[in-house]
This record gives structure tokens, C-alpha cells and sequence, in this order.
């Protein structure tokens, strides 16, 4: 069971009114950028989580969203509803407690009793589609956090990712990213389909620590593969993900070179984009001090713009072609926006009434800046005949249509991009009230040309993209 | 802020507002089974009959919600364990074969046992909980990120380590000689990462694994890729419950039951003590278990880890993590939130040390521990300069309930949450069901009113025949109980200038505690020493215990009786042993099945 007609008009639809799409139509246009580049230039699929936007009329460009309008011509806006977050809020405990996982898996299925509820059983999108795009890269994923652990709600869960029904956390503090991103040294760019650039150079570091690598996964490797042997079948799942952990790992240690030893990088297939370097990161505090307010507060504005930075690089230096950045945890009650002269933590905000509505704009068009700088990244960096931004999908999403209601009708969600030619950007998708949230997913699946849905059983087709 | 924040706190009121959407003709009959469950479920209660009745959702884990095979009660209350005989399984195995992941905490304690410093894993991802615990099995997984983490933090404790000091070889030797000192290395480092003898196979591999980086530089640099790697070793992280022969007769080894034994009482590996009762293959013998277990429940670092599991069955694990609205509480300080959990931690290391562990002093118990910020949000008469044992004011407070830890983590950040409070009690504390609400809810926020008590602001949850009232009614009312107590846990007679109704009713979790009360003080003292909650707790010590869910469904299925039989045992211990909350760890090792696993 996954969608519901709307056929009562609600509340909701009343204040709603015209409804968030905000700007035209553009004309819909096709450029078949795989086609003009053969295809060399990596695909790439960013998600990008922020909670509770209070979206009713201002997650729209001509809002609070601002920042974001140089990008219309980039983008698609979609409207839909989120069934299986609907679902799944009947039947745990805490509000707040399903959407996020629902929200890459449409997966409202009730986890089994041990996993108590808070793991979703599907993997989410972002998996699906590293496993096919990005696999063979250092990191097959990297998931990025701002501030996502939050423990004001003891039954909350804070993902949104998930593979082999384990919630795989973000990292949130910028320096260990950079440390898995760089610790090993800047791969250096290739020689690209343009015959520019410069050759790989004979590795420069001891090629000992590669060979310290070899010699202990070989030996982890075996002793899981091993116990597989004698493990129950309960178990053989937990041992094929450790399994695939270690190669994830032997990916980084080794590099993928037969033999080891390349120190960095030097994954097959990597073509890092000449802009390949690796940023400056001034520690920043990045987390919650608990607590609130015995220690200082987490520095949002500067780990946001460090963790984007490093986002961008981890693209341009083709380790890995799937990140997803998360912005907040859900039902945050502990951190406020002082730097924005904003005191009150996002669920105060939240539920804050029109009082409050100055402050959420706020605290959005702050994070729109964000998410449109690293836009502004990806576009002005040339790749091929066009840039980084052509050859993405950022997949720009939020939990709440408006969250003061806990409402999960007509979320608005944007994609940014072209994903190679894939997407055709610039367009109001209408609202269908047959299609939900997992048609849209479904949708995203398809631009990887991966040709299924996720999660709940969904009728009906996927929401195109093409 | 004035009315900024009392809007600002409306977010912590929620009413459920079901409406009855149409289905799409194409997903009816996809629709049609849950929607009738919930349309069942949901709408009973109308007649005033309890959901529950015929054509409710009917698993076995339904109300009255005491787990099936359960001893019923005598409507007296008086304790009639066991009444109900449950058929042990002919042979039994405690569970499955089951690979458990070693959590932050016993990583620390196993790492710290080979000489590194505490706090190796604080970089760590959270262990994710289930159930409650975070040391459940199928919830720890080595994901690619933990991986990775674990390769760092190896690389750190190998090189931090003095290892060549433990493994001294003399200086000019080489060859064989220099290759037996590394043997030797590996065989004590090993035994103690692994938590047990290496096999001559491992020996070799280890062997190998020195000798080819041996060849690319020195000796030391050859041990510390031995340790390396057996810190990111299966056999150190997980421990293993896999033993040998086959079908349901596996026998855990002595090395396996060795680390069951430690890490259940000290969240830590087996000390040379327990090794060595291993070594005798003495565990097979649940009197010597018995023995091992209690002498390491006497050891210090036992009472942080029992009482862990004290504070996250209760729920109260992470209080002291929760800030309050500080326009409605400024006296709610970082200092007084840290005050808050450190009492909990106090209260239980107290009630270990001095009240035998009693299940009954947890939750009726007129005393506190308590430092002066903290006595002065009690209202004490006397406030205490520095933490000590404190009378709690007569009539107000009693037990771990109505600590503000409890009363914290129930609440929401401006007002406090009966909804929460009555879940939490119901179905956490007692045990009891609550049928899922009817998909589809729309909810809605409910405006505070600054001329409303909280309690008035449900009323809707109560309105006859509204789908709410169905399982509100089960909820509500006990959180209603715990109205005295506001979201920082203070005490209070009033709100908004209107007296507090602090009345509740236990309603169909089993007849010896049903029916109405007048506050919380009533609720605990009648839940205390209830069969009732002697079977909650042992069921939620089981599954802390053997890091599992504990199977409930369907009633007629031997594992089931085994789990049902299991926790019967233990709530039966507690009634004999002055309801010490820790033999029910004891009865666990002390059960026939505890050294056997089956395959499936």
C-alpha cells in the first residue's frame, strides 16, 4: 500500500493555496551531453537532506530559497506526497521517527523486532546507484553530515542511508573527512579524453604501507570468509557486509592497482578533474557539546561550508562519484543559528507559529546559500563541453510539506543537473496525486539507468526525469 | 519572548486526528487488509470495549500485554510464579549461532585490557540501538566506515602500544630465533585479543604475516602488522557464540563462554581468573558459571555496566543529553542536566551497593543521592553542599520514576509529554501493548493554552468514540499521573494557575495492578512489587543479556516456549532473591541451555 488519494482536501491545501511551485516552466529542452563527450566524463548523484523546511510557499525559489534561483534553469521542482513516510509514522513510536529512513528507501515496512524500527530494509537510492556508478572508485559512498546526531529524542533515528538493512552515519566532523578524503595524499588528475593533463607519476612514497595493506586484508579477508563457513545462516549476511567492508577498505589501503602500493588514489577507472586539490580545513567544532550549552556551540556556518568543500573535492577528484550530505538531524532541539541572530533550535522554529517564520527563513536561505555555492562549484568547473553540474544529479529533498503539521503532503524536492544528459532540468514537474514520493526515487533509479523501483511496492510508472 | 515562547513550545502537544481517506479504486484491495486491521483496531473502544477485542490486531504480543506464557496472576496480586508451568524445549540451545559485535563500550574495555589508553573508540560512529540497547546483536554491523575506523585505530594502538616490550627478543638474534620470539608474541598478544588460544593454523598465518614484513624492515615493525591486524581481526571483534558438533547441540566453547560470562558482567574481556576456569573446561558446569559471574559482578567496573542496562530499559540513558526550554526553565543549567544523570548513575550504584539491587527499593525507594543544585530543585529543606544520601520531601517523590531523570526524558522541551510518559510506562516499564494507531493519521499540533492545564489540553484523546480514545485511554491515563512533575521534573500543584489533577488508571495490562490511582506515588508503589513488572524486567534483562530479541510469536513454537520459559525462570528468581536485579544475570548463566547454540 503506498499511495492514497488526496480526495479530501485538507488544511493544509487551504493555506497552501496556489501551492509552492513557484517559477515557470521552462521549455523543455534535451542536450545529450553523453552523447557530446562520449560518455568519458563521470556521472555523478549528490542527495541533499535538510529537515522540516517550513515549505508552505517558501520552498520555492522566490522565497526563502533565493539563493538558489540562479540554478532554475538547472533545476526540476516536483511536488509529492510521501506515503510511505505516512505508513511508517503509524506505527512507531515518536513523530519524528520514520521520515528520514524513509526518505532514499520508501520503505515504511516495520523492521523486524530486532532492528526496532529503526533501520530501514531496503537500501536506499544512493547505494543502489553507487553499487552500479561508483564501486570500483576509492569510496564506492561517502556520506557527509552537519550536526545529525541528536539525542533531544531518545527514540529518534538519524539516517537516511542504508544498505543491507544497516544505517551507514555520516561523518560529521570535516577534519576525519578529510583525513579518509586526502590522509593518503592528492590523487593527481589524468589525462582526460582531451589529451590535456599530465601522466601519473611513478609513486613517490615508500611502497611499504601498501604492502602492510595487502598483507592484513588478505588475512581479514580470510579469517571472515572462514567463519562464513561455521557461522549460522543468521549470521551469513553480517559476514558478506564485513566482507564488502574490507574491500571498501582495500580499496583505500591497497588502491585497486594489482600489487598495491600507489599510496593514494589510484583507483580503476578514476578520472579526477584537473581542479583536483585537496582544501584547507581549519578545525572548526562540528559537534553538539551535551550538555547544550556547556561547551561551545557547533560552528554550523563554517563545517557546512568545509564539509560542501569537501564534498566538491571528493567529485572533482573522482573518489567517489555518490555523496550525500546531511543537514541537521530531524526534531533537532539542541542547536540554534546564533550567527544568524537566531537563538531558537530548528523544532522550536519549526512549530514556532508565523512568529517564527522570519527565523526559518532565515536558517533556509542560510543553508540555499550553501547548497548554492556548491552549485556554483560544480558548474564553473569545465568538464567536457560543459561542467561538473551537467554531469551530476543533486537531489535536494526535505521530510515535511509544512512541519509544523507533521504533513507529508506535497513535499517539494528539487533536482539539480543533468546527470550527463540523463536529466532534463528546468521544469515544474505537476503534482499527480498517483504518484508519491517513491515514483519520484524510482525516477532518480531510472536517470542511473537502473531500471526498478525501491522500497514499497509502488503501481502506476516512475516520475520521469528524462 | 512571553507568547513567542509559548508558541514556541506548542510543538511538544501533539493530537491525532485520523481522517478516513479514500482509497484509490486501483489500490483498494492492496489497501484493504491494513486499512481493516486499523479500521478494527482503531474504532473498538466505542462500546467502550478496549481495543483487544475480536477482530483487533491479535498477535500474541496483544494486550493484556504481559508476554505469552507468562504466568497469570491472582486478582489479589499476590505472587503466584510460576502458575503456569512452560514445557521446556527437550533439548535446549539458548538461541541461534550469533557473531556479536563488540560495541564502543567493550571495545574500550577489551583495548584498554592490552594497555591502551581509555576512549580508543571515541571516534567512532554510534553504535545504532535497538530495543533500547546498543548492544544488540543484529543492530552491529562492521560497516565500511567502521571499518575503516577500526583499520586507524588499530594502526594507532599497534604503534602506541610497547609492544616489542612484551615480546622482548634478544638483541643480534635472527633467523629461527628472532622468528620464535614473534611466535611467542603472537601467541600471548593473540590469546588475549582473541579471548582465546590461537589455532596452530592461526599461529602459522600470524606467522607469515611477521615474517613478510620482517623482510621489508625490522622486527618491530613486524609485530606491531601482527597486532594491526588481530585488532581488526572477526575473532576480536566479534565475540563468537558459534562452538562445536551441529544442530541444536553446539557446544559454546570454554573460551566462548568464558567472554559470555565477562562481557555480560564488566562489559569487558575475561581476566586471567575466568581464562583460566576456561582453560580447566570448568564453564561447562552452570555452578562454576555461577561462581565466575558472581565474583566479577563484586568487581567495580561491573556496576557501570549493570547499571547501563538499569538506565536504558528505563529510558533515562541519555537524560543528562536533554536541555529545556530556557525561557520557560532558565534554572534548567548545563550543571543541572549533568546533576540529573549522575544521580541515576548514584542512585543505582547505591541501590547495588547498599539495597541488595532491590527491584522494589528501584522504584519506591524515599531516598536520593543528591548534590546542591540538584537539592535545590528537589526542594530539599536541607541542601547538601556535595553529593550525598538525601531523604526525598514526604509525599512527593518515591522511586526512579519519579526521578527528574525519568521525568526529563518524558517530557518535551517546554512542557511535559503524558503521552510519552504514559508510553513509555506501558509498554517499556510494564511490558503492555499498544495497538499501532490507523495509518493515515493526520496530525495535528495543539496550540498551548496558557488557561489550560496540560491535562485539559488531551481532552480531545478522550472524546467517546473518537478513534484516539481506543488507545489513549490505555496511554494517557497513566501519563496523567505524572502530572506533579513538570518537564524539567520539578514538583508543582498548579499549572497555569489551575490545580494539578495528577489521577490515573492502569488499565488492561493484568489484573493485579489494574484500575485507578491518585498519583504517581500510588502508580509505583503499586507496580513495585507487582508480578507484572518482575516479568517485564526479566524479559528486557534477556534481551540485554544475550544481546537479542526475545521471541514472543507464535505461541505454540518450541523457541518461543524456550524464551517464555527463560524469562518465567527469571522473574521466578527475582521473587526469591529479594528481587536483586542482578540475579536475573545470574539465573541466565546458571540455565541448562546457556553453553549450547543451535544452526538456525
Amino acid at each position: 500500500m503506498t499511495m492514497f488519494s488526496r480526495s479530501i482536501l485538507k488544511r493544509r491545501e487551504l493555506l497552501l493555496g496556489l501551492g509552492s511551485a513557484s517559477f515557470l516552466a521552462i521549455p523543455v529542452f534535451r542536450q545529450t551531453l553523453a552523447e557530446a563527450q562520449g560518455g568519458a566524463f563521470p556521472v555523478r548523484f549528490i542527495p541533499i537532506y535538510l529537515p522540516a523546511c517550513e515549505a508552505a510557499g517558501k520552498f520555492s525559489f522566490a522565497s526563502a530559497m533565493a539563493p538558489l534561483a540562479a540554478y532554475q534553469a538547472d533545476a526540476n521542482s516536483f511536488t509529492a506526497d510521501n506515503g510511505a513516510a505516512a505508513n511508517i509514522w503509524g506505527q512507531t513510536a515518536e513523530p519524528h521517527a520514520a521520515e528520514l529512513r524513509t526518505l532514499l528507501t520508501n520503505d515504511s515496512s516495520v523492521a523486524p523486532e530486532e532492528n526496532a524500527s529503526v533501520f530501514a530494509k531496503s537500501d536506499s537510492i544512493d547505494q543502489i546507484i553507487a553499487a552500479k556508478i561508483s564501486a570500483q572508485l576509492k569510496f564506492t559512498t561517502l556520506q557527509f553530515g552537519v550536526v545529525t546526531e541528536t539525542k533531544s529524542n531518545p527514540l529518534d533515528q538519524r539516517r537516511m542511508s542504508f544498505k543491507a538493512g544497516t544505517p551507514q552515519p555520516p561523518i560529521e566532523n570535516p577534519t576525519e573527512m578529510f583525513m579518509r578524503l586526502f590522509g593518503n595524499g592528492v590523487p593527481t588528475p589524468v589525462p582526460t579524453t582531451t589529451g590535456t593533463g599530465t601522466p601519473p607519476p611513478a609513486p613517490t612514497v615508500d611502497p611499504n604501507p601498501g604492502l602492510d595493506g595487502k598483507s592484513m586484508l588478505d588475512r581479514l579477508k580470510a579469517e571472515v570468509t572462514a567463519l562464513k563457513l561455521v557461522a549460522g545462516a543468521g549470521e551469513q549476511a553480517k559476514l558478506d557486509q564485513h566482507l564488502t567492508s574490507l574491500r571498501e577498505l582495500e580499496k583505500q589501503l591497497v588502491g585497486a592497482t594489482p600489487g598495491g602500493g600507489t599510496g593514494g588514489g589510484g583507483s580503476i577507472g578514476a578520472t579526477p578533474n584537473p581542479g583536483c586539490a585537496a582544501p584547507t580545513i581549519t578545525p572548526a567544532v562540528y559537534a553538539q557539546s551535551y550538555p547544550p550549552g556547556s561547551g561551545p556551540d557547533p560552528q554550523i556556518d563554517i563545517v557546512t561550508g568545509q564539509q560542501f568543500e569537501l564534498l566538491y573535492q571528493a567529485l572533482t577528484c573522482d573518489l567517489t562519484r555518490v555523496a550525500s550530505m546531511q543537514l541537521l538531524g530531524t526534531a533537532h532541539t539542541e542547536v540554534g543559528f546564533n550567527w544568524l541572530g537566531v537563538s531558537d533550535d530548528h523544532h522550536a522554529i519549526e512549530h514556532g507559529g508565523s512568529a517564527n517564520g522570519a527565523k526559518m527563513d532565515k536558517v533556509q536561505t542560510f543553508f540555499a546559500g550553501e547548497i548554492a555555492k556548491f552549485l556554483n562549484r560544480l558548474k564553473s568547473t569545465p568538464e567536457g563541453n560543459g561542467n561538473m553540474l551537467d554531469n551530476s544529479l543533486v537531489f535536494f529533498f526535505t521530510d515535511f510539506s509544512d512541519a509544523a503539521d507533521h504533513s507529508h503532503d506535497k513535499i517539494p524536492t528539487f533536482t539539480f543537473g543533468r546527470a550527463g544528459g540523463r536529466v532534463t532540468p528546468g521544469r515544474t514537474v505537476p503534482y499527480d496525486e498517483s504518484k508519491g514520493h517513491g515514483h519520484l526515487l524510482w525516477g532518480i533509479l531510472n536517470a542511473f539507468d537502473i531500471a526498478q523501483s525501491v522500497g514499497d511496492p509502488l503501481e502506476g510508472s516512475a516520475i520521469s526525469l528524462a | 519572548m512571553g507568547q513567542g515562547a509559548q508558541l514556541g513550545a506548542a510543538d511538544t502537544i501533539f493530537l491525532a486526528v485520523t481522517v478516513m481517506r479514500l482509497f484509490q479504486t486501483s489500490l483498494l484491495v492492496l489497501g484493504l487488509p491494513l486499512l481493516g486491521a486499523a479500521c478494527t483496531g482503531g474504532v473498538a473502544g466505542t462500546d467502550g470495549s478496549r481495543a483487544g477485542t475480536p477482530g483487533a490486531p491479535t498477535d500474541s504480543t496483544g494486550m493484556p500485554g504481559v508476554p505469552t506464557g507468562m504466568p497469570s496472576t491472582s486478582p489479589t496480586g499476590t505472587s503466584t510464579i510460576p502458575v503456569v508451568p512452560v514445557q521446556l524445549p527437550a533439548a535446549g540451545a539458548l538461541g541461534p549461532i550469533a557473531l556479536r559485535r563488540l560495541n564502543k563500550w567493550e571495545y574500550d574495555n577489551t583495548v584498554q585490557r592490552l594497555g591502551a589508553a581509555p576512549g580508543a573508540s571515541s571516534a567512532f560512529a554510534e553504535d545504532d540501538p535497538s530495543l533500547g540497547y546498543n548492544n544488540m546483536a543484529a543492530a552491529l554491523t562492521v560497516t565500511p566506515l567502521l571499518a575503516e575506523q577500526y583499520a586507524r585505530a588499530a594502526k594507532a594502538l599497534a604503534a602506541g602500544l610497547n609492544l616489542v616490550q612484551e615480546a622482548p627478543c634478544a638483541d643480534g638474534a635472527a633467523g629461527a630465533a628472532e622468528t620464535a620470539c614473534a611466535t611467542a608474541f603472537i601467541e600471548q598478544f593473540g590469546k588475549r585479543s582473541f579471548r582465546r588460544p590461537l589455532t596452530g593454523e592461526e599461529i602459522t598465518a600470524y606467522t607469515a604475516i611477521f615474517q613478510e614484513k620482517r623482510a621489508r624492515g625490522d622486527y618491530a615493525g613486524g609485530i606491531r602488522l601482527v597486532a594491526e591486524t588481530m585488532l581488526q581481526s572477526p575473532h576480536f571483534l566479534y565475540k563468537t557464540e558459534i562452538g562445536e558438533g551441529s544442530g541444536v547441540d553446539r557446544a559454546l566453547t570454554a573460551y566462548e563462554l568464558a567472554s559470555q560470562i565477562s562481557y555480560l558482567a564488566l562489559g569487558g574481556p575475561p581476566d586471567d581468573e575466568l581464562l583460566a576456569a576456561a582453560q580447566g573446561a570448568k564453564l561447562s558446569s552452570p555452578a562454576e558459571r555461577e561462581v565466575q559471574l558472581r565474583r566479577l559482578l563484586t568487581k567495580p567496573e561491573s556496576t557501570p555496566w549493570v547499571a547501563s542496562f538499569v538506565t536504558r530499559w528505563l529510558g533515562i540513558a541519555e537524560a543528562g543529553y536533554l536541555a529545556k526550554d530556557q525561557t520557560a526553565f532558565p534554572s534548567y543549567t548545563p550543571s543541572l542536566s549533568v546533576a540529573v544523570a549522575e544521580e541515576s548513575q548514584r542512585f543505582i550504584a547505591d541501590l547495588f551497593a547498599q539495597s541488595n539491587g532491590s527491584l522494589e527499593t528501584l522504584f519506591t525507594a524515599n531516598f536520593t543521592l543528591s548534590n546542591a543544585e540538584l537539592g535545590a530543585h528537589y526542594g530539599l529543606g536541607q541542601v547538601p553542599t556535595a553529593w550525598e544520601k538525601v531523604t526525598l520531601p514526604a509525599g512527593q517523590r518515591l522511586g526512579v520514576l519519579t526521578q527528574p531523570a525519568f521525568l526529563v526524558a518524558t517530557s518535551k522541551s517546554a512542557d511535559s509529554f503524558p503521552i510519552r510518559r504514559g508510553k513509555t510506562l506501558r509498554t517499556r516499564i510494564l511490558c503492555g501493548d499498544v495497538p499501532p494507531p490507523p495509518p493515515n493519521l493526520e496530525i495535528m499540533p495543539v496550540e498551548l493554552n496558557p488557561n489550560l492545564t496540560t491535562r485539559e489540553r488531551f481532552v480531545q484523546h478522550q472524546q467517546a468514540g473518537s478513534v484516539c480514545a481506543s488507545c489513549h485511554s490505555l496511554i494517557d491515563p497513566l501519563g496523567f499521573g505524572f502530572e506533579n512533575y513538570d518537564a524539567t521534573g520539578a514538583y508543582r500543584t498548579t499549572e497555569n494557575n489551575k490545580p494539578i489533577d495528577a489521577s490515573g488508571e492502569i488499565k488492561a495490562i493484568a489484573p493485579e495492578i489494574d484500575g485507578p490511582f491518585a498519583n504517581a506515588l500510588e502508580f509505583t508503589q503499586r507496580i513495585a512489587p507487582s508480578q507484572v513488572l518482575k516479568a517485564c524486567v526479566a524479559r528486557e534483562s534477556l534481551r540485554w543479556s544475550l544481546g537479542r530479541a526475545t521471541l514472543d510469536t507464535p505461541p505454540t513454537d518450541p523457541k518461543v516456549l524456550r524464551d517464555q520459559a527463560i524469562i518465567q525462570g527469571l522473574a521466578a528468581r527475582l521473587g526469591m532473591a529479594n528481587s536483586d536485579i542482578r540475579e536475573l544475570l545470574v539465573a541466565v548463566v546458571l540455565r541448562d541451555e546457556y553453553g549450547f547454540r543451535s544452526d538456525q
